[in-house]
């Protein structure tokens, strides 16, 4: 039975159809034998009624004649037609016996000769219907029809077996072999060979079968192989990634550290200077062993990225590139400036348009010298500066570098190239929508300057800290050195020490909130990092099980990575680049802030507990976030107090706490089609004495306006301080 | 009615019974054998077709073949009246015609032919099958075992020499049949397909001399119960007349009304057109006429007399009996009483929805409504 199953199993469709063949055969032979044996029988008879026909055909006797006839109409047979070729006087043209009206489609005739006496005197056609004889071929043998095909069935079904039963023999053992080596009963491949061979030889399995096994087990070995090796490759990456997780924070804390260095010698402080780069370089590369393929596709796709990040790897690469040059300096200059600079870019060509840049910097340089990369913020755009201190390039070469083919100082390089990499990296840099340019001075060095337009932030990034000097602040991180980062910032940033708390572990945060979250409310924000050493929580998990994502900041160095960017969108937390923490602008407000204006909204709320009245340098209302960004970052610059607002309503709904005395800059498109002119009568009338719209547009372009002190453009007003 | 189990003494019992019932007196006598009941009757008692007929087990006689038999076949009378006769068919069947209304039907103007709901027309004159009938049914050409035939029922042979040879046949049939284009020619008045009938046309050699016929036959008088055709045949005969120089009188009359002077003696009509068929597969019907008391012609055909009755004994005819008869035909032919005009050849229409169509094997030339398919 199961290996009649295993038959039907396997051939089944086979022997199916061979079985439909033999039928459709046999049914053809049948079919044709019956017509044959149809036309046997009226030549026959016809042959045997000849005198008779010739003799009705004398007579003229049109009813006996179709008497013969029908004594000839079989039941295959639908009509017959007999054609008198003697005596055609006495007779019709044709005489015609059966059906009248027939579908001609698989009607097949035949004809016979009446001959008497040597003499042919009719002529008899007959017309066949084949679907008739098929059926009736079937109706009347149906029963040796279904013999036979049993017969045939029976018969391929037994000479399978035998085949059947040796590919059933070679597939036990095959599973008793795979099931031996599952169990780690056999780890050498000669040993199984050899077992194989063995078994083959008792069960005569022939040597073809056994060619193709060791293939199969050749195969299985490699891929084995692959297996184990792609296994410790994943370990490895993952220990990399989790040192350069590691390095990063106390080296953010180093690097911040560096500024402070500025009493030592020179000499010591290069030496520093270098060693921290060097620990930065190792953390990228280490960090960029653990392959996120779905970033890496995407970096060929136009997207938006952090400058500041891009740069930061690259220019590793760089280093790492020309580490054989010990006299060469590669270095960033990222300060505070170039933090949450967004532009919209394809990653790749980016990197690579930068890579030349610097190529052509270090080529300029010979042995020795500097080359640094700074980038800040100009106006919407991102400024990027490649400079070196190498030979310069005269003035009158400088206006043909961007051209097709032109190049300068390589001559004597090996790598020397067509001179078509500046020529493309323009044309690159154009398509995101910048541009390049380059100064330089014989003797003294080169700026490549590359311009991007600058790119909203995405929803998930932080783009400053803004806290007030009554809230407290909270660091959960399992790393020491960044918790000192952070209490330095804070402190510099004029925050009192006893308003920041420090916590190592998940479960010392979660245990201090129980304590005191219903004291502190909502006057507080939380710098949580997101891998913690040891502990399968991560920092998203503790914010979401604490319910304080409204007043939480993610602070981690997988700011890349797509799942936590989602994870961060879906809990409303902000994400700060770890490696940027030394970066992030911070700024004291002198009262309470609103958790939303934490989290980067920049609304402000008073403390009515207190009652306390508000008296900020100047306040701008202004729907454009880059306007408000650049007041704000000039206004820390100088240490000035200023209160900022997307929406008239946020104004409205402190108004009551704000000095009457302080001036209001208004903007004259605030969004949801509002005019700033027209609300700025309200102020008027609320007390507000110092109105200035702060608009684009020219004074003659609006008219008489008592209620506004003056119009201005949307430069600070503190900027010359 | 029980609708099996029928036998003999089923039979014996109807039999009595209706005897009873219509024709007391009648005397008769029967034996039964075998399932197989034989009756004598000593008396005439002709009301038993009719009764019988009305049984929906109603006997019908088998023929040589196995698809037709004689008789209601595989219908009864289940009502008959003067206007309308309705048979029923025996053992219902899902695919064919269950009941035949036969409607009484006087003419070819008649309106009854096109409101009442028919569906065969095959039994009205060709000329009378309505447009739509010819439009949409299925075409289906027969040719019958039925000879038209101009009867000269003259005393003067040579009169009727005159109308033989000097009536011209296609101008005949064509006032008889102006619609008509195509006619089987016969060369006598048996049709093509009986033993005797061929191929051709009667032989006429037209002589007219100046002795003209015989005066004191007085005026001769053309029956015609073709009324469509009436006006044709008076201008057909008028051009006769001028040319033999023949008086002739028409008269229209009906067909029944012809059929009844048959019985006179002499007869009324002295020329007239009559279609002669078959009821049988002999050719005896066809000189029948001219022989029984309800004759076609006043004359007695007192030499072919022994010939006749000798064929009218025969069951079986063989070569000889076909002499025989062609015997008699010649002769007819030969003294010009019967001119042979043509074979009738038409086209039976069957309704679309209709199936199955099969030439009969019978001396029908045509599908019967029995055999019909739906």
């Amino acid at each position: 039975m199961k290996t009649l199953l295993l038959i039907a199993k396997y051939n089944g469709r086979y022997i199916l159809l061979a079985t439909l063949l033999f039928f459709l055969f046999w049914h053809s032979l049948s079919t044709y034998q019956r017509i044959e044996r149809v036309h046997l029988k009226i030549d026959t008879l016809f042959k045997q009624e000849a005198n008779t026909v010739e003799k009705y055909l004398r007579q003229g006797d049109l009813i006996k004649l179709k008497r013969v006839m029908w004594s000839g109409m079989l039941n295959e047979i639908e009509y017959m037609t007999l054609l008198p070729l003697v005596f055609k006087d006495k007779m019709l043209d044709h005489v015609i016996v059966g059906k009248y009206d027939i579908d001609k489609l698989f009607i097949i005739t035949k004809k016979t000769r009446v001959v008497w006496n040597g003499l042919q005197t009719a002529e008899v056609k007959y017309a066949m219907d084949l679907l008739k004889i098929n059926y009736l071929c079937i109706k009347d043998s149906y029963l040796l029809y279904t013999f036979f095909t049993l017969i045939v069935l029976i018969t391929i079904f037994y000479s399978s077996t035998g085949s059947i039963r040796s590919i059933q023999h070679i597939k036990d053992n095959l599973d008793l072999l795979i099931k031996k080596w599952n169990d780690n009963n056999i780890h050498d491949l000669q040993t199984l060979w050899d077992g194989i061979r063995k078994t083959s030889k008792q069960n005569r399995i022939p040597d073809y079968y056994l060619r193709i096994i060791r293939k199969i087990m050749e195969s299985v070995q490699i891929a084995t192989n692959l297996e184990k090796e792609l296994e410790k490759n994943k370990a490895i990456a993952q220990t990399a990634s989790q040192v350069a997780h590691d390095i990063r924070s106390p080296l953010s804390a180093l690097t911040s550290m560096t500024s402070m260095f500025e009493t030592l010698p020179e000499d010591q402080r290069i030496r520093i200077r270098t060693a921290v780069q060097r620990i930065n370089d190792i953390a990228n590369d280490l960090g960029r062993k653990k392959i996120d393929h779905e970033a890496e596709a995407l970096e060929d796709e136009y997207s938006v990225y952090l400058l500041s990040g891009l740069i930061e790897i690259l220019v590793t690469e760089k280093r790492m590139q020309y580490r054989a040059r010990h006299e060469l300096n590669i270095e960033t200059r990222l300060g505070t400036e170039s933090y949450g600079v967004f532009a919209k870019i394809r990653a790749t060509e980016f990197k690579r348009v930068l890579s030349n840049v610097i190529n052509n910097a270090v080529e300029a340089l010979n042995e020795k010298g500097d080359v640094i990369i700074s980038m800040e913020r100009d106006g919407l755009n991102a400024r990027i500066v490649c400079s070196d201190n190498g030979k310069g390039i005269p003035a009158d070469i400088l206006p043909k570098l961007m051209q097709k083919g032109a190049s300068f100082g390589k001559d004597g390089h090996k790598e020397s190239g067509s001179g078509l990499g500046l020529y493309h990296a323009r044309e690159q840099i154009k398509g995101f929508g910048g541009n390049i340019e380059i100064s330089s001075e014989v003797g003294k060095g080169t700026d490549v300057i590359i311009t991007l337009p600058t790119y909203t932030e995405p929803k998930w990034f932080m783009p400053r800290i803004t806290v007030s000097k009554e809230q407290l602040v909270i660091v959960l991180d399992d790393d020491e050195s960044i918790h000192q980062v952070w209490q330095d910032r804070f402190l510099e940033a004029g925050l009192a020490e006893n308003s920041i708390e420090h916590f190592k572990t998940p479960e010392g945060i979660i245990a201090w909130f129980k304590d005191h979250g219903p004291t502190i409310r909502q006057n507080y924000i939380c710098l949580c990092d997101y891998e913690f050493l040891g502990i399968e929580k991560t920092g998203l998990d503790v914010i979401d099980e604490l319910k304080i994502s409204k007043n939480a900041i993610l602070i981690t160095s997988h700011f890349e990575e797509i799942a936590v960017q989602k994870k961060c969108e879906g809990l409303g937390v902000k994400l700060i680049p770890k490696n940027l923490a030394g970066y992030v602008p911070i700024n004291i407000q002198p009262t309470a802030l609103s958790q939303q204006s934490a989290q980067g909204l920049r609304s402000a709320t008073t403390n009515t507990e207190t009652g306390t009245i508000l008296r900020p340098y100047c306040i701008l209302l202004d729907d454009d976030e880059m306007v408000r960004l650049t007041w704000e970052t000039i206004a820390q610059q100088k240490n000035l107090s200023i209160m900022t607002f997307a929406h008239p309503k946020q104004f409205y709904d402190i108004i009551d706490t704000i000095d009457r005395a302080t001036p209001l800059y208004v903007d004259s498109c605030i969004g949801d089609a509002i005019k700033g002119e027209e609300i700025a009568k309200d102020f008027r009338e609320r007390g507000f004495s110092h109105i200035y719209l702060a608009t684009g547009f020219k004074k003659d372009d609006f008219g008489e306006m008592p209620w506004i002190t003056d119009v201005v453009g949307k430069t600070p007003p503190y900027l010359g301080l | 009615m029980r609708n099996v189990g029928f036998n003999a003494d089923d039979l014996k019992k109807i039999i009595s019974s209706s005897i009873e019932k219509t024709q007391k007196e009648t005397r008769w006598s029967y034996t039964i054998n075998n399932n197989c009941m034989i009756v004598k009757f000593e008396d005439n008692f002709i009301n038993l077709p009719k009764i019988l007929s009305n049984y929906n087990n109603a006997p019908s006689i088998k023929s040589g073949s196995d698809n037709f038999e004689y008789g209601l076949g595989p219908y009864y009378v289940q009502s008959a009246t003067q206007d309308e006769i309705l048979l029923r068919r025996k053992n219902k069947t899902k695919n064919g015609y269950d009941a035949v209304r036969f409607i009484k039907y006087k003419g070819y103007d008649e309106l009854k032919l096109y409101n009442q709901n028919i569906e065969d027309f095959n039994r009205v004159y060709v000329t009378s099958v309505p447009d739509w009938v010819v439009k949409e049914y299925k075409p289906y050409p027969v040719q019958l075992f039925q000879t038209i035939n101009l009867i000269i029922n003259l005393p003067d042979k040579t009169t009727r020499s005159i109308f033989y040879n000097c009536m011209d046949i296609h101008s005949v049939r064509s006032a008889l049949m102006p619609e008509q284009k195509e006619f089987l020619d016969i060369s006598n008045f048996l049709p093509i397909g009986m033993p005797g009938g061929s191929h051709g046309r009667a032989s006429q050699n037209c002589m007219l001399d100046n002795t003209g016929p015989q005066k004191n036959h007085g005026r001769i008088i053309f029956a015609n119960y073709r009324k469509e055709a009436s006006k044709n045949l008076k201008d057909l005969l008028d051009v006769f007349s001028k040319k033999t120089g023949i008086e002739i009188a028409f008269k229209d009359i009906s067909e029944s009304e012809l059929i009844e002077t048959f019985s006179d003696v002499p007869h009324p009509y002295d020329v007239y057109i009559i279609a002669l068929d078959a009821t049988d597969s002999t050719p005896l019907p066809f000189i029948e006429p001219f022989f029984t008391d309800k004759r076609l012609i006043d004359f007695k055909l007192t030499d072919l007399e022994s010939i006749y009755n000798n064929l009218s004994k025969v069951d079986d005819f063989d070569s000889t009996h076909f002499d025989e008869i062609n015997k008699v035909v010649r002769y007819l032919q030969e003294e010009h009483f019967v001119l042979p005009l043509f074979q009738e050849s038409r086209m039976f229409y069957y309704p679309a929805h209709v199936k199955g169509l099969k030439h009969t094997t019978d001396l029908l030339q045509y599908p019967e409504v029995g055999d019909l398919t739906l």
